[in-house]
């Protein structure tokens, strides 16, 4: 085929497939996909597809927090998650060798529904190993209160050349302090009937207190928040002149989380659902192209050939059809790991059947053509018949039925992995799922966790059913006649 | 005498994304009664889109455009859909449609079929109607058994035996045959012809045939209307058109039928291809392929002229 | 003149598939004898005409002598060849002297198609033309031997944007492009309009006379076989019922289903539109799979005796090469 041609049937087709909107959509809806997996790396971290299964790596994030859009539907604002490592530091000598480290994060509280949590972290440097630094965090509220939140010396360091480094990690919620401290603090503002209801400090939740106006119901939660620059101030104690203090920061852990949210494991479900989309789509594509690829030539030889040959070959199809996929898999995966790759072969060795199938009724029909005939009397030989003649002819249904069968690839994968045999070592939507099924997310009612990817398999799906349809009516192989 | 059918300046359309074709661009003709009228040219010239237009059954992107049309004096052109259907067509006339014995449905016989029209048309009750069908049958030279069989058994003969006998049920004033003997053999193709002659003679119907074979439309036409790209060229009692043709493209068309019985050293043909019907040529249509063609051809449309008491041709030669 | 095509006996009987149960239960299979016993000969240079209703064998007749079905008996010679034992190369090698033109110019051209790739086909299949602008020259001289004119204007077209005379012609092109002797023509008129029927005639007589060639013309169209060929054989139900030279046989008709045929030939004689004309046939066609005892017309025929039900007339010489299968006319 000439250049010129080429260019001229591109041409044709893009003409015929503009007028197609639902094939435009799939297409715009291809590229955003593409996009979307092309820049992963970008839109989600890097560092998210690597550690996916690295706990650790997510601790900072709140748990099971729905996303941070939600506000819009609740009515209510729910504070979204803050790192913040700019803060005000004030060093003093306070002499005698000891020196205060003053650190100030200033934030803008003006949410309804306070953070989850409030936690400070930081790595404090020390010298002299018998004397460990002192932490001492208090918060000071717009309206002049101060709360205590957290005293103690920092836990002993590890070793590194002359030096210590403590870790520190204070919770709020987790500190006796600052539950006793928010309390007391409420206990001044409540009604007496409100008070008898509390058992202990142990029962009230620091981070609301803490937001609350000073009125009745502080400690119940039912009081209105007081929103305005709150200012937390840590102050750090040290022994020796040396000592300093690295990498702090304060989190304000979100009651709502990011654009879809986290799931039990702290892992935030947007960058699992951005990275999914690549395995998703070559996933689909490559089993689609395979499985197709080996039905269509299959078909059409068993077409052509005709005879016991074709009766045969039917036998061969149907064998392959009934091959329970599911036990064949769980069999795999007991041999080897079951990776992706692993996956996709089998999916496409299996898959083939009902377009082999479709393909020979096809072939059946074009075998029985006029032009067939006359390349046979050209002395055209089987080959050639088969590649020039017929073959051509169900090319549009080959890319029709790729399309098509993206979906089916894709939901096979969300299948094997929601049954705990997909390849953990890659992060597919399904896996997601699984992990969802797993931690029970649906009774919970941790609905971010499942509903994205599975819309995001829908979508997918959705955009190739959309481009195939729209490709079987512009390549349907009836020709138009003038 | 006495006008069933009278077309006015009738002017059918397809607008089509390329533009319109003009498929019937301004054609006037009348039928008599127990008159038939052949309709003959070469293949999408609009013959089947005429007959379409006379029943307002022009298929999606046709439109009617323009002309007149009247049956047994009522003038139809402004009828709507449902009072076509409830008043004009099968009862007033109906239509062979081309391939029409191929449309019947596999799945019901033919007596279902046939008595189906005649319930919901004359609301007559299923042993009336298949009593009736019978008839039909009987006239169009079927035995009544058929009723009860169902298409795939009979022949191609039969079929369109029967899809005769299914437009005359109603008793129209007249009938429209598009190609009723297309695909058929000869001798089937002969006794088909017989049988519409027959009928003409004993219903007192009037007929308009349409196919692309002269030598078919000799046996029974009265009248003959020439058709090239969308416009009559030529019309008039057909001996006067087979024996005196007058415009250059029924000559040409006469000319290309082979004769049985004649030795011919050469047959005529005209070359080249009928016009787009989009950008149909100017002038008379025919020019780009007439051997007589004169420059005022190109510019002006020839008009309709009298050659003889009833044969009309559109020539500038004339 | 010496006949380049030889015909004896051929027979092709087509199995009828039996049902699974049928099977089992041991029924015999049943066949339709689609050409059942015919013997002729063409003479170098000449045309054929093989005439009959639809059904008879004439297509049959076409592919077994193009060697597309093999046959159930008989032979078949071409120049001398027997054409039943050809395998492989000969095989090919016979294909470039045997080509066929088909009824369906839309159809027998593949719609994917460009003409160049349509012509270009049976050159890369044979191996002619060593080089891309050799095999270019070749399909430029065979689309102007059609009278495709200008061949550039047409060799990136599909076969939708060419007219059905034209994509008729391009059909001829894509067998006379092989050089052949011989041409299967299976109603290559039938589909187009009258008008242009006599070009394509008018073309397919030229290259008769230019190249040298022999026709096997099928048709249904008796009128046409007149100007077209030189003889003319007439088929029912899978075998010839009469066969000579065609002015002859039309002029002179013998054997009841060509008077019955012929008298059925519409003709263009507007004087007779009142008449209901005579033919003298009864009822329809037989099926193939069930062919009536003797004379295979009897059911049918006008004249028929009751030996007719059991004799089967052999097809005889009447003199002047004229030959009848009926005793009684
Ligand atoms: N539904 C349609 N849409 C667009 N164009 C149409 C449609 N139907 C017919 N035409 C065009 O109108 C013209 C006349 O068609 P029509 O079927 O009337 O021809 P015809 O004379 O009956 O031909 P034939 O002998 O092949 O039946 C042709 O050019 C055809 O392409
Ligand atoms: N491959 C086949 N298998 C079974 N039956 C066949 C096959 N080919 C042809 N026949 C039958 O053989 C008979 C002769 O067919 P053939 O095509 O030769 O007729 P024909 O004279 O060419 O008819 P037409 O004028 O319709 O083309 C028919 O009854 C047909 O159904
Ligand atoms: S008007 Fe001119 S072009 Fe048309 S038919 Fe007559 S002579 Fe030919
Ligand atoms: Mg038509
Ligand atoms: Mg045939």
């Amino acid at each position: 085929m000439r250049w010129e041609d080429l260019k001229q049937d591109i041409k044709n087709f893009l003409f015929e497939f503009r007028r197609q909107k639902i094939g435009i959509m799939g297409v715009i809806l291809l590229v955003i996909l593409l996009v979307i997996a092309i820049f992963a790396p970008v839109i989600a971290t890097e560092g998210a597809k690597d550690n996916w299964r690295n706990m650790a790596y997510w601790d900072e994030n709140p748990a099971d927090a729905p996303p941070a859009w939600m506000n819009y539907f609740t009515g209510k604002d729910m504070s979204p998650h803050i790192i913040m490592d700019t803060y005000d530091e004030k060093i003093e000598d306070l002499g005698g060798g000891i020196k205060r480290d003053e650190l100030t994060f200033n934030y803008d509280y003006k949410y309804d529904v306070p953070p989850t949590d409030l936690t400070f972290k930081a790595e404090l440097i020390y010298y002299n190993a018998a004397k460990p630094p002192s932490i001492n965090m208090v918060l000071l509220r717009p309206d002049g209160n101060t709360i205590k939140l957290y005293s103690k010396p920092s836990k002993t360091g590890k070793s590194e050349e002359d030096h210590y480094v403590a870790e520190v990690n204070v919770l709020v919620s987790a500190s006796d302090t600052a539950k006793k401290e928010a309390y007391n603090f409420g206990r001044e503002f409540e009604t007496k009937d409100n008070l008898k209801k509390i058992l202990s400090a142990d029962f009230v939740d620091p981070m609301s207190v803490i937001f609350s106006k000073t009125e009745p119901g502080i400690l119940l939660e039912e009081a209105d928040p007081l929103k305005g620059n709150y200012k937390l101030i840590v102050d750090i104690y040290y022994f020796d002149k040396r000592d300093s203090t690295r990498s702090a920061k304060s989190i304000f852990a979100g009651k709502v989380y990011g654009l879809l949210g986290t799931d039990s494991n702290r892992r935030d479900l947007f960058k699992g659902v951005v990275w999914g989309t690549r395995w998703a789509l070559a996933l689909g594509l490559l089993t689609a192209v395979f499985s197709v690829g080996i039905g269509i030539a299959f078909g059409i030889t068993s077409a052509y050939l005709g005879g016991w040959k074709d009766e045969f070959m039917q036998r061969i199809n149907e064998a392959v059809a009934s091959l329970p996929f599911l036990p064949i898999l769980i069999l795999i995966s007991a041999v080897f790991k079951p990776s992706i790759w692993n996956i996709i072969i089998l999916m496409s060795l299996l898959f083939w059947t009902g377009t082999a199938k479709v393909a020979r009724s096809m072939g059946l029909q074009i075998k029985e053509e006029t032009y067939i005939e006359a390349a046979r009397c050209l002395g055209a030989g089987n080959r050639r018949i088969i590649l020039r003649h017929m073959i051509p002819q169900v090319m549009p249904y080959a890319f029709a039925n790729m399309a098509l069968s993206v979906p089916s690839a894709l939901l096979t994968e969300a299948g094997l992995s929601f049954l705990g045999l997909g390849d953990t070592t890659v992060i597919t939507w399904g896996q997601i799922l699984y992990g969802a099924q797993t931690a029970g997310a649906t009774l919970r009612g941790l609905w971010w966790w499942v509903v994205p990817p599975g819309l995001a398999i829908a979508i997918v799906g959705l955009t190739f059913v959309m481009i195939g349809t729209a490709l079987d009516t512009v390549l349907n192989p009836k020709m138009k006649r003038m | 005498m006495d006008e069933i059918l009278n077309v006015e300046n009738l002017k059918a359309y397809f607008f089509t994304t390329r533009g319109p074709v003009k498929a019937v661009d301004d054609v006037s003709f009348t039928i008599g009664r127990k008159q038939a009228l052949g309709l003959a040219g070469e293949s999408a010239c609009g013959k089947s889109t005429l007959a379409f237009a006379i029943l307002k059954m022009l298929q999606n992107p046709g439109r009617l455009v323009g002309g007149k049309i009247e049956i047994t004096g009522t003038d139809i052109t402004d009828f709507s859909e449902s009072q076509m259907r409830k008043e004009v067509r099968w009862k007033k006339i109906s239509m062979v449609f081309q391939g029409a014995m191929n449309a019947l449905n596999p799945v019901y016989t033919v007596g279902y079929q046939m008595a189906e029209p005649l319930m919901y048309h004359k609301g007559v009750k299923k042993e009336e109607a298949m009593e009736k069908s019978k008839d039909y049958l009987e006239l169009v030279g079927l035995s009544p058994e058929i009723l009860t069989r169902y298409p795939h058994e009979l022949s191609g003969g039969m079929k369109q035996r029967v899809v005769i006998a299914m437009a005359l049920l109603l008793s129209p004033d007249i009938v429209i045959c598009d190609e009723p003997t297309t695909a058929l053999d000869v001798v089937v193709q002969a006794q088909i012809m017989n049988l519409l002659k027959r009928l003409k003679k004993e219903l007192n119907i009037s007929t308009i045939f349409i196919t692309h074979d002269l030598s078919i439309l000799a046996e029974v036409v009265d009248r003959l209307a020439i058709m090239y790209a969308g416009k009559f060229v030529e019309i008039g009692d057909s001996i006067k058109v087979y024996r005196n043709p007058s415009h250059p493209y029924t000559q040409k068309l006469l000319g290309a039928i082979p004769k049985l019985h004649e030795d011919l050293d050469k047959l005529e043909y005209i070359p080249g291809t009928p016009p787009n019907l989009i950008h149909p040529p100017s002038g008379c249509r025919f020019h780009p392929r007439c051997p007589y063609a004169m420059d005022i051809c190109k510019k002006e449309e020839p008009k309709m002229k009298e050659v003889d008491t009833d044969h009309f041709a559109a020539c500038h030669l004339l | 003149m010496d006949p380049i095509l030889q015909v004896k006996g051929l027979k092709k009987y087509f199995p009828i598939k039996l049902s699974f149960f049928d099977s089992i239960r041991g029924r015999e299979v049943q066949y339709v004898k689609a050409v059942d016993g015919v013997d002729f000969d063409i003479n170098e240079t000449e045309t054929l005409a093989l005439v009959g209703e639809s059904g008879c064998g004439k297509t049959t007749v076409g592919k077994l002598i193009t060697r597309l079905i093999d046959p159930t008996e008989g032979v078949i010679t071409l120049k001398g060849i027997d054409v039943a034992t050809l395998k492989g190369d000969d095989l090919k090698a016979y294909r470039k002297e045997v080509q066929m033109v088909y009824q369906d110019p839309f159809a027998s051209i593949n719609p994917r198609f460009r003409i160049y790739d349509v012509l270009e086909e049976p050159l890369l299949i044979h191996g002619i033309g060593e080089s891309i602008s050799e095999r270019e020259e070749l399909i430029f001289r065979a689309l102007e031997e059609v009278k495709i004119t200008p061949p550039e204007d047409y060799i990136h077209r599909y076969p939708h944007m060419l007219s059905g005379g034209q994509r008729q012609r391009v059909s001829f092109a894509r067998a006379m492009i092989l050089e052949p002797s011989f041409i299967v023509a299976d109603e290559p008129v039938s589909m187009l309009d009258v008008s242009i029927r006599a070009e394509i005639l008018e073309l397919m007589k030229e290259l008769q006379q230019k190249r040298g060639l022999t026709y096997l013309y099928i048709t249904h169209d008796i009128s046409t076989s007149r100007f077209f060929a030189q003889n003319i054989a007439v088929m029912y139900l899978g075998k010839i019922v009469e066969m000579g030279d065609v002015r002859e046989v039309i002029d002179n008709p013998l054997h009841p289903y060509t008077k019955a045929l012929l008298s059925a030939v519409p003709e263009p004689i507007p004087e007779r539109r009142d008449m209901i004309k005579e033919i003298p046939i009864k009822g329809e066609v037989p099926n193939a799979a069930n062919i009536p005892s003797g004379c295979r017309f009897h059911p049918r025929c006008v004249i028929a005796k009751d030996a007719c039900r059991h004799e089967e007339p052999e097809l005889v010489d009447r003199g002047n090469r004229h030959y009848v299968a009926c005793p009684y006319v």
